[in-house]
């Protein structure tokens, strides 16, 4: 084949990367003082650094971060490109708000479905992962029933985790009415991010009519099931 | 006025992903053209990731659809636009449950998103189920035809399979003659060849085309193969596939100086004989002045030392491709 039939870089389109976005919605209230919040930090920046180390997940993964913790639900950062994020580090104490932090959290990612349709981008199924130690000190009714019914019509899907003994499962299972909540397997947070990108990065390289199973057995590296 | 040939050339090619490279799983995308009936159709599938036999479900709906709209392309055009949509995708849905039984498998796991389109004379139709784009060349403006059908997700589509196939199917018929050239692209190709956000074709669909006014359609084909493989794989990691008709009109006079590979190809034929006979009908036909009268055809028959009905066959055939 001569050079006449070849096309050039240049006669060709580039359209932009479809996304993949990921809220974390994170129980950083005084009882994940020491070393919980310790590994948290850790988890998530490995997080982030495996994301960034994906070819293909780096370009569609978007993160935005909300913590509960003190008397108020907390946004770190909106969701946007990894490359324009900084690894957030958390501090512990208060209370544990967790109804207003996934009523921000959903409100979040509703605001980037818009803007993704506003602007002719491309996107799969939002994620929502909420971590918790213990007991809601706020109501969490009105944002369990958003959960519950944008997960009903396949508009979000969650990973409720508790983390230790006393976090209420009752009360994650109350935002999934599909997945149970899973126990994180004692401080497995970096396993559990772990396979959270991988998760993203599968995700990230499906193509139409594909269905992308979760991998089951990377869940028992960091969940007591 | 000099009157001239017109003609479909079409080429075609599909190259495995990325993804199913890694996986060693088989390309899931077919592309075919057919000429048959007088008909000149091309088209494309693109199997579903999910459904694990959809390399079988993309050969057989293209297969299927291309016979079908050879052999029917009459009634598809001129009957009802419901009951068009309802016989296509029964047609290619009784050929994906025929093979699925045949691999002891359900029809779902045959999943398959089509694009065709189909020119008889005059007259052309275009079927698109799914994602995937439909571009034309019209008046010498290239643009979109067919966009992709996608849900609210990346990886969401409807398939020739799906429920909803019927409603989701988007046809197109009328007159051929604004129109230069054709393209089927599947999800994978249309990542570098069509602009999702301003709804447009890339330049580069325009300089294929152009190939098969200066190739052979199956050195195009070739060159085809070698683009999707080195650029577009570059850019997606899904199979790409790709298949093209371009109008070609060639004056009488010029068909007689051209190799005898463009000269079946111009004229539809499959044997070096059935080119003489068409060269001599044609000469004939331009001293009837193109008439198909009972009078002209005996004419033309005696001339050529041709029977009557393959002097007719002929004459009405080249009729058709006349401009």
């Amino acid at each position: 084949m001569g050079d006449e039939m070849k096309l050039r870089k240049e006669e060709l389109v580039e359209n932009p990367t479809a996304r993949v976005p990921v809220c974390l919605c994170l129980d950083v209230s005084g009882s994940m003082t020491g070393a919980p919040i310790e590994e948290l930090n850790q988890g998530v920046r490995l997080f982030f650094e495996s994301l960034s180390n994906d070819e293909v997940a780096k370009y569609s993964a978007e993160v935005a971060v909300v913590t509960f913790g003190g008397f108020a639900a907390q946004k770190h950062f909106d969701f946007g490109s990894l490359a324009s994020q900084t690894v957030p580090q958390f501090q512990a104490g208060g209370g544990t708000p967790l109804g207003a932090a996934v009523g921000l959290a959903v409100d979040m990612l509703e605001a980037r479905k818009k803007e993704y349709s506003s602007t002719g981008i491309d996107y799969y199924q939002p994620w929502l992962v909420l971590m918790t130690d213990g007991q809601p000190t706020d109501d969490i009714s009105g944002a369990a029933s958003r959960t519950v019914s944008l997960i009903e019509n396949r508009k979000l899907t969650i990973f409720p985790i508790g983390i230790g003994p006393q976090a209420d499962m009752s009360v994650l299972a109350q935002f999934s009415p599909k997945r149970s909540p899973l126990r994180l397997k004692g401080l497995n947070f970096r396993e559990f991010f772990e396979w959270l990108s991988k998760s993203v990065s599968r995700v990230s390289q499906s193509i139409p009519g594909t269905n992308v199973p979760l991998d089951e057995k990377g869940i028992k590296g960091w969940s007591e099931l | 006025m000099e009157r001239a040939v017109v003609s479909w050339l079409c080429s075609s090619a599909a190259v495995r992903g990325r993804a199913h490279n890694r996986r060693r799983e088989p390309c899931q995308d077919r592309a075919r053209a057919i000429r048959r009936d007088g008909v000149t159709a091309i088209a494309l599938a693109d199997g579903a990731g999910s459904a694990r036999l959809s390399h079988f479900g993309a050969e057989t709906a293209v297969r299927a659809v291309l016979r079908f709209s050879c052999r029917y392309f009459d009634e598809l055009f001129s009957s009802e636009p419901g009951e068009v949509r309802g016989r296509v995708v029964s047609h290619v849905c009784d050929a994906l449950g025929a093979c699925a039984a045949t691999q002891k498998a359900s029809i779902q796991d045959m999943a398959t998103t089509l694009l065709v389109v189909a020119v008889k004379g005059s007259r052309f139709l275009a079927v698109h189920v799914g994602d995937g784009v439909i571009a034309c060349e019209r008046d010498g403006v290239s643009s979109v035809l067919s966009s992709p059908t996608r849900g609210e997700y990346a990886n969401e589509t409807v398939f020739i399979t799906s429920r909803k196939a019927p409603d989701a199917l988007f046809l197109a018929r009328g007159d051929v003659r604004p129109y230069t050239a054709f393209a089927l692209m599947s999800d994978g190709s249309a990542t570098v060849l069509y602009d999702r956000r301003e709804s447009r074709i890339a330049p580069a669909v325009r300089t294929i085309w152009g190939w098969l006014d200066r190739n052979t359609p199956s050195d195009v084909e070739s060159a085809l193969r070698h683009n999707l493989r080195d650029l577009f794989l570059e850019k997606s990691s899904d199979d790409c596939s790709l298949a093209i008709m371009r109008r070609r009109v060639t004056q009488i006079a010029a068909i007689a100086e051209c190799d005898l590979e463009f000269q079946k190809l111009i004229l539809g034929c499959t044997s070096s004989r059935s080119v003489r006979s068409r060269l001599s009908v044609l000469r004939c036909m331009e001293e009837e002045d193109y008439s198909v009268e009972p009078d002209a055809l005996a004419t033309i028959a005696k001339k050529t030392g041709l029977s009557i009905e393959r002097a007719s066959f002929h004459a009405f055939s080249m009729r058709q491709m006349l401009s």
